[in-house]
């Protein structure tokens, strides 16, 4: 082995991490969430359409019938529930 | 199994402070890594090292440990730097280094070979450096720099050669 190849074998020179670390991890979480935000306005966007076009359809007509029920009205309110509770969970993560 | 192949399967499940300590792990050598392939350029070099660290906290799971970690990252970090080369049209990124720059400070000879390597073609720098600097085997290094082991032995010996004639035309 010859002197450049000892000095091409040195290792690379330390790089001192000054806050390099907590960047890409901060960069990370702020990405994750804004995924999960768009996620949400999607699936937000997709139930009002749903919402707004269902009434018009037989689906929804046939779908309307029993949700007037009293059964249909406490399965609709704890499906809303539901929704809310995901929805507000997903929200509060980091 | 390592901590590092735990800290891995941790990070593959979503576990984000496992991935916070390879971070932390890796961080040294990858940027330097790319300080190297950017002739210095630290901000340059910092941009695709964090781009490289988020595109790996996304595929962590792809990750198959049929080798090791960090040349899995290196692999991304090559493929980031290539994109970001395209992008800019400099041919080659690197030759063109910030002459403000300096190369961490160290001894002369080792500015002599950071100033003689940034007049290389990026992939026999890069390939220079994973074989003798990194410690990687060529077939290893070959896998890294997604290039046939036949032209990554040609990228170390034309690199060699070319640094060897740069270095003797630098000594007075």
């Amino acid at each position: 082995m010859n002197d450049l190849d000892a000095l091409l074998s040195q290792p690379l020179p330390p790089v001192p991490d000054k806050g390099f670390s907590n960047r890409v991890m901060a960069e990370m979480q702020l990405r994750q969430l804004r995924r999960e935000r768009f996620r949400n306005e999607v699936l937000m966007g997709l139930v009002v359409l749903m919402v707004m076009i269902l009434p018009f359809t037989g689906a929804g007509r046939m779908l309307a019938a029993p949700a007037f029920t009293q059964f249909g009205i406490i399965l609709s309110g704890l499906a809303l529930g539901a929704v809310l509770v995901l929805s507000a969970r997903n929200s509060a993560r980091p | 199994m390592t901590d590092e192949d735990l800290a891995v399967q941790r990070a593959a499940a979503g576990d984000a402070a496992a991935f916070d300590s390879l971070v932390r792990l890796h961080q040294s050598q990858l940027r330097g890594f790319l300080l190297r392939l950017t002739a210095g350029r630290h901000a340059l070099a910092d941009d695709l090292a964090q781009e490289t660290f988020l595109e790996a906290w996304r595929k962590i799971a792809q990750f198959r440990g049929d080798g090791a970690f960090a040349g899995w990252l290196l692999r991304i970090a090559w493929s980031r730097y290539l994109m970001e080369a395209r992008r800019r049209k400099l041919e080659p990124l690197g030759e063109d280094g910030d002459p403000s720059h300096d190369p961490r400070g160290a001894h002369a000879i080792r500015l002599d070979l950071e100033s003689a390597m940034a007049r290389l073609a990026p992939p026999e720098r890069a390939a220079l450096t994973a074989c003798y600097a990194l410690g990687f085997s060529h077939p290893e290094a070959a896998r890294i720099l997604n290039m046939p082991l036949g032209t990554l032995k040609s990228h170390v010996l034309r690199g060699r050669e070319k640094l060897q004639a740069l270095m003797q035309e630098a000594t007075p």
